[in-house]
C-alpha cells in the first residue's frame, strides 16, 4: 500500500506537470576584461607666446613642442580652439583666435588610451576696444569729496573682460536678424590657411565665426552692421557659419563651404590638370592624323581609278 | 477501486504540499524560509553583466593603474537564494596580448594584496578579506592602496562572489572592480582575459 501511494504521488505529480527532481538551476555569462596598454608619451609645452603677454591682435600664433607626429589641441579658457600636428622634430605652431580679456592657453596631447598630457598654461590678455564713458552720470550731493554737490559725477566705464552676448546684458529683450556672410562665397577653393570672413549682422552684435562646430573667432559688428575677421582654416572642407549666441538660442547664417588646399596639393592639382589637358590634346591629335590618313588614301585610290 | 483512491490521495497530497514536493529550491520546513514566487517548479535564474570592461593604461616607470567596474546582476525567485562564482574562461589567469602577458596577482580573496606595477586583479567591497573600500574608478592613477585578488583559472576552484538565502526577484547586483597596473616594462598592446560568472540557485 505504501509503495502504491508513492507511485500514485509520483504519477500524479507527473500528470500535473510538476518538477520533482532536485536539480538546482544555473546560469552563466562572461565578461571580457580588456586592457589597452599604450606607450608612454611626452607632455607638450608652449614656448611662445610668453606668459602674461598682452596682444592687441585678434589671433596669436602659439608654438611649442611635443612628441613627433602627434596631434596637439590648444584650448583657450578650457575650450577647444585649434588642432594641429607636430612635425618630425616634435615642433608645432598654430594660430589661435583670441577673445577679449584674459586667454588661458594650454596644449594637450591625447593618446589611444585616452590619456591626456597637458602643457603649462600661458595667459595672454587681449584688450577690449575702448568703450566710451557712460553718459548721464549721477549727481550724489555731498558724497564725493572735493566735488561740488551740483556737479554731476561721470562714472568711469565699467571694466569688461569680454563683450557680453547681446541677451546677457541688461538691455531689454530685442530681436536680432540672422547674420549673413558676404565674403567669401560658398564653394570657393583657397590655398592659404588664413581666410578673412566679411559679413553683416545687427550693429553692435557679437558675431561668432564657427568652423566645423568650433568657434574660431568672435567679432563685434560696427555701427553699419558689418564685420570682418580672419580665421584659420584646416586642410580640406571647412563648413563656416556666422552666429549670434543669445540666451534664447543661437541664430546662424547659411553655411559657407570653403575648401582649403595647401599649395603643394594645389601644385599637384595644376600639374595633373596640365597632364590631363596634354593627354586630351594628344588623343585629339591622334584622331586627326588618323582621319587625315584615311582621307589621303581615299584621294590616292580615286586618282588610281581615274588613271585606269 | 483501491487504485482510484490512491491516485486521488496522491493528487490531494501533491496539491496541498506542493511547496515541499514541487521544487527543491523552496523551503522544506513549514512556516519557515522566505516567500517567493518560486512555486510549482517555476524557479528561474538569470545573470547579466556588462559584457566587457575596458581598463586602459598608459604605463609609468613606477606603475600606472586603472580601475574599472563590472556589475553582475542575478535575478531569481528561488526562496533559498543563489550562489555567484567566477573563474577565468580558460586555464590561464593572465591577460594576454599575443605572446605578451600581464600576470594575475597570486593573492586570494581571503588574503588579498595590493597590486604591483605589472599585475591585474579584482576586488569586491565587503567580501572576504577585501575590506569595505569603497573602491572608486581611476585611470592611470598610482597603485591603489586597496587590495585585490586573482580570479581562479577554469580548472581551479571558482571564487565565490555572493551567497544569498533569499529571493532576488528584482535583481541583486554584485559590483566587481578590476584593476590593471602596468609599468614601462609591459609592452604596448591590447591585453584581454575572459571571466566567466556562474549563478546557481541554492
Amino acid at each position: 500500500m505504501r509503495h502504491a501511494n508513492k507511485v500514485a504521488i509520483a504519477a500524479a505529480a507527473l500528470c500535473s506537470g510538476l518538477i520533482v527532481v532536485a536539480v538546482p538551476l544555473a546560469f552563466a555569462t562572461g565578461t571580457v576584461i580588456q586592457s589597452r596598454i599604450c606607450l608612454p608619451f611626452g607632455t607638450p609645452t608652449i614656448t611662445d607666446p610668453a606668459q602674461d603677454a598682452t596682444d592687441g591682435d585678434a589671433s596669436i600664433v602659439v608654438s611649442g613642442a611635443a612628441d613627433p607626429a602627434v596631434t596637439v589641441e590648444v584650448t583657450d579658457n578650457g575650450a577647444g580652439s585649434g588642432v594641429t600636428g607636430t612635425d618630425s622634430t616634435g615642433a608645432y605652431s598654430i594660430s589661435i583666435p583670441l577673445a577679449y580679456g584674459p586667454n588661458v592657453l594650454q596644449a594637450h596631447v591625447t593618446n589611444a588610451c585616452n590619456t591626456v598630457n597637458s602643457s603649462n598654461t600661458v595667459t595672454i590678455t587681449h584688450p577690449a576696444p575702448a568703450i566710451p564713458p557712460t553718459q548721464g552720470g549721477t549727481a550724489v550731493p555731498g558724497t564725493t569729496p572735493g566735488v561740488s554737490s551740483l556737479q554731476p559725477v561721470i562714472l568711469p566705464p565699467t571694466p569688461i573682460t569680454a563683450p557680453l552676448p547681446p541677451e546677457a546684458s541688461s538691455v531689454p529683450t530685442r530681436s536680432y536678424s540672422t547674420p549673413v556672410v558676404l565674403v567669401p562665397q560658398s564653394g570657393v577653393v583657397v590655398t592659404k590657411s588664413g581666410l578673412t570672413i566679411t559679413g553683416r549682422a545687427d550693429p553692435g552684435a557679437v558675431v561668432q565665426i564657427v568652423d566645423d562646430g568650433h568657434i574660431v573667432a568672435q567679432v563685434v559688428t560696427g555701427i553699419n552692421g558689418l564685420f570682418s575677421t580672419s580665421i584659420p582654416l584646416h586642410e580640406g572642407i571647412n563648413s563656416i557659419t556666422a552666429q549670434l549666441t543669445l540666451t534664447t538660442g543661437v541664430i546662424r547664417s547659411k553655411v559657407i563651404i570653403v575648401d582649403y588646399v595647401p599649395p603643394a596639393h594645389a601644385a599637384h592639382g595644376i600639374i595633373a590638370r596640365i597632364a590631363l589637358a596634354g593627354g586630351v590634346l594628344a588623343v585629339i591629335s591622334g584622331i586627326g592624323i588618323a582621319i587625315y590618313a584615311v582621307i589621303a588614301r581615299m584621294i590616292v585610290a580615286a586618282k588610281h581609278r581615274k588613271r585606269e | 477501486m483501491k487504485r482510484h483512491i490512491s491516485i486521488f490521495a496522491g493528487l490531494l497530497i501533491v496539491f496541498l504540499g506542493s511547496g515541499a514536493f514541487a521544487d527543491t529550491t523552496d523551503s522544506t520546513t513549514y512556516g519557515s524560509g522566505n516567500y517567493g514566487n518560486c512555486d510549482y517548479g517555476s524557479c528561474t535564474i538569470t545573470l547579466g553583466s556588462s559584457g566587457s570592461v575596458s581598463v586602459n593604461v598608459t604605463p609609468s616607470s613606477s606603475g600606472a593603474c586603472t580601475v574599472q567596474s563590472d556589475a553582475v546582476t542575478v535575478t531569481t525567485d528561488s526562496t533559498t537564494g543563489y550562489t555567484l562564482t567566477a573563474t577565468t574562461s580558460s586555464t590561464t589567469t593572465n591577460m594576454t596580448s599575443g605572446g605578451n602577458a600581464i600576470p594575475s596577482t597570486s593573492a586570494t580573496q581571503t588574503s588579498p594584496s595590493v597590486l604591483t606595477g605589472d599585475q591585474w586583479g579584482f576586488r569586491v567591497d565587503n567580501l572576504g578579506g577585501f575590506g569595505t573600500g569603497p573602491t572608486t574608478a581611476q585611470t592611470n592613477g598610482t597603485i591603489p592602496g586597496l587590495t585585490f585578488a586573482g580570479i581562479p583559472a577554469s580548472n581551479g576552484t571558482p571564487d565565490q562572489l555572493a551567497h544569498t538565502s533569499a529571493p532576488a526577484s528584482s535583481g541583486a547586483t554584485t559590483k566587481l572592480w578590476y584593476g590593471v597596473c602596468a609599468n614601462t616594462s609591459v609592452p604596448s598592446g591590447i591585453y584581454s582575459v575572459s571571466v566567466l560568472y556562474t549563478a546557481v540557485t541554492n
